[in-house]
């Protein structure tokens, strides 16, 4: 592990994919808690892209500066190519000042096991949120998932789903350019030593899997209090408890969210025009 | 010289609820869980030492060998309650002379 990395701590910024509030007024108290660890995006949970504008407004905005993903398009539109040059620069205009300025986004986890609900859901929902994932335990249901565009990641929380992840849908995951999303909140909510060898068992399994198969994966807290947020170091310190080498965890805290986001925010924007249309 | 054994200073804060957190605690639950993630072996060999802790300001420096950084930083990610409080270990910064930890400790 490079030391120098962790050191250095304070430039890393980091994105916390997976927040549920339950109290809408918890919000500032996440900010506050997430400018300190230097996580600088911020996916709410269950809050569409209309309310996160309602509630953007009545939290503290004298303290902090909000950014919506779509403005961070039009800053960035033309850099698209790039991928590594692209992240650099907004972490770089993140991290300009001396405050934090912060991306707000907005998730849908779908929690089905049958396609069709899935189908109609999304149908409707897809416009709302700037991310969409499903959480599922039927394998069949989850290899859909993998090649359907319109979904981002596929949420694996260790204790509940690891054993439907098997080798041929981590390749189909790979060749579809999706995501797992790997919920670590378990490891440090394990109420006794029993629980904590239980996740370590299948966290281990799961990451063995994941790893032969080199599909991406990106790590997440799912916090539901502010104190249950990590930064981006401390996420991969705790993922190299599941035999994930934090050198090799790099880009799962940050870089592939940011993409997700980008390339979302892209074809909500009102200039996108759909693969195959020719413009007239 | 190369010296195999090298000191390195772990500065940190601790945001919590409470106003105060007594040292005891502090140094407890770090010594226990570093036994539960790593066992007494590599505990015992990790040269843990507490040089400093406010418990007002919730700050503290602690000592470890060059070697066990990381599993300790693993260690202070993975810690989330102490006596049935949660809490939050934030990592100011790694330094490796006291000199230079303390001076971060007090701007910090």
């Amino acid at each position: 592990m490079s030391h120098k990395q962790i050191s250095k701590g304070n430039n890393f910024l980091t994105c916390e994919n997976y927040i549920s509030l339950n109290d809408l007024d918890q919000i500032d108290n996440y900010l506050e808690i997430a400018n300190k660890l230097n996580i600088s995006v911020i996916v709410l949970d269950a809050v569409s892209i209309k309310k996160r504008k309602l509630l953007l407004e009545s939290a503290v905005s004298e303290k902090f500066t909000f950014i919506s993903p779509i403005s961070i398009y039009d800053l960035f539109k033309f850099q698209e190519g790039d991928s590594e040059k692209l992240n650099k620069n907004i972490s770089y205009f993140l991290n300009s000042d001396k405050e934090l300025k912060f991306i707000v986004t907005t998730r849908k986890t779908i929690c089905e096991d049958s396609v069709d609900k899935i189908k109609k859901q999304l149908s409707s929902i897809r416009n709302q949120y700037d991310i969409i994932s499903l959480y599922s335990k039927n394998k069949n249901t989850l290899k859909w998932a993998a090649q359907d565009e319109r979904l981002d990641y596929i949420t694996v929380e260790i204790l509940d789903n690891s054993e439907y992840i098997d080798q041929s849908l981590c390749s189909v995951v790979k060749q579809n350019n999706k995501r797992f999303e790997i919920v670590l909140s378990s490891l440090i909510n394990a109420p006794d030593d029993k629980a904590i060898s239980e996740v370590f068992r299948k966290g281990k399994k799961l990451m063995k899997i994941i790893n032969s198969t080199k599909a991406p994966f990106i790590f997440t807290m799912k916090a539901k209090s502010p104190l249950e947020l990590r930064s981006g170091s401390q996420m991969r310190l705790l993922g190299s408890l599941l035999d994930c080498s934090y050198n090799k965890t790099k880009n799962s805290v940050f870089e592939k969210q940011l993409e997700v986001i980008f390339n979302n925010a892209a074809k909500l924007h009102k200039s996108y025009i759909v693969k195959g249309i020719r413009e007239g | 010289m190369v010296t195999y054994k090298r000191d390195r200073y772990v500065v940190f804060r601790i945001i919590s609820e409470l106003e105060e957190l007594e040292e005891f605690n502090v140094r407890n639950s770090i010594w226990q869980t570093y036994q539960t993630l790593f066992g007494l072996y590599g505990s015992a060999g990790s040269g843990l030492y507490f040089e400093d802790y406010n418990k007002t300001e919730k700050t503290g420096i602690v000592r470890c060998s060059h070697t066990s950084l990381p599993q300790l930083l693993t260690v202070l990610a993975f810690i989330s309650k102490i006596k049935e409080n949660t809490i939050l270990f934030q990592v100011l910064n790694v330094s490796g002379t006291i000199n230079k930890a303390k001076k971060i400790l007090n701007t910090k």
